[in-house]
């Protein structure tokens, strides 16, 4: 029984170690299971700042700039170095301190918001290639 | 006798609703306290999992069937209280994997090594959880997730499991006294 267990610890222990790809990215911002905005970082100058307010009836929304006027809501900013969470309404803000997140990283997630922000080396590639 | 029998039983049973109903407020107040504390790492589903500690107590002392209702107990109170559907969702499938792994081991193992019972208590309780963020989010990206949920479920379960089997011991040094 422990050598089951100490197999699973030292693979996940390989991933984490092995886990860093770097490449092209290409992100993606999911709220409640829909992809609501997609953009290759290359292709960013400027900061862009979005705020995507999730919604129980699949209609979630993306507003450009910061809007915190709604009850719930993720400010996401996207700069040429990565995209990280700056505001959001959820109590552990965990979204928050995941902080900066650079190509290769772990997504985004924000659990109660139901928010996943991933970047994949490019379209069709890596986690996204065996969503659905 | 058989008025003697009826009678223990009745004394029994009334001392297991009491425990149980003190166990499943024990693991309320303990998801509640811990709830409080601010997240250890920026990884969402690393938490100490402190209430694994009651559920385990209650297969080892009073059985399956006991376990099951005092953690069903606790996750309906607590999605009631602090949560709403969508904690619930993760709360039930990552405690009903645990626990059912939980029973199983703690039967291969015969009750002994409870550690390893709670670690792979832990290690199910994330898998769970991950399945249930698959299930919310729709998508699969959320796997990226899988190794470091993997580590953290058997240490935080190693930890639930060793301070549960402290606790059955050091009861079962004071019963022994009395």
């Amino acid at each position: 029984m422990s050598a089951i267990l100490i197999l699973t610890l030292l693979l996940s222990v390989i991933f984490v170690i092995t886990d860093k790809s770097e490449n092209d990215a290409y992100i993606t911002i999911r709220s409640c299971g829909e992809v609501v905005w997609t953009g290759s970082l290359t292709a960013v100058r400027d900061e862009t700042v979005l705020t995507v307010v999730p919604s129980s009836d699949g209609r979630a929304k993306v507003i450009e700039g910061i809007d915190t006027s709604y009850e719930h809501y993720n400010v996401i900013s996207i700069t040429s170095d990565g995209v990280s969470v700056t505001e959001s309404d959820c109590k552990n803000r965990i979204c928050i301190h995941q902080g900066l997140m650079t190509p290769g990283d772990l997504p985004i997630v924000c659990l109660p918001n139901k928010l996943l922000i991933t970047i994949s080396p490019d379209e069709g590639n890596g986690a996204d290639a065996y969503t659905y | 006798m058989a008025r003697m029998r009826t009678h223990t039983d009745k004394r029994k049973s009334t001392y297991r609703i009491a425990a149980l109903g003190l166990l499943a407020a024990m693991s309320l107040g303990i998801y509640a306290l811990e709830s409080l504390l601010p997240p250890l790492f920026p990884i969402p589903g690393i938490k100490p999992g402190l209430s694994n500690i009651i559920t385990l107590f209650a297969l080892r002392r009073f059985g399956k069937k006991e376990a099951g209702i005092v953690l069903l107990v606790r996750i309906l109170l607590s999605a009631l209280l602090f949560g709403n559907a969508v904690s619930l969702v993760y709360s039930l499938l990552g405690g009903a994997a645990a626990l059912c792994i939980e029973i199983i081991t703690n039967a291969i193992l015969k009750g002994r090594h409870l550690y390893l019972t709670g670690a792979f208590g832990g290690l199910f309780h994330n898998t769970g959880q991950l399945a249930a963020a698959m299930i919310i989010m729709r998508t699969a990206a959320v796997l990226a997730y899988t190794p470091y949920l993997a580590i953290a479920g058997i240490l935080t379960g190693l930890f639930t499991g060793l301070c549960a089997h402290y606790l059955l011991s050091s009861l079962r040094v004071q019963e022994e006294a009395a």
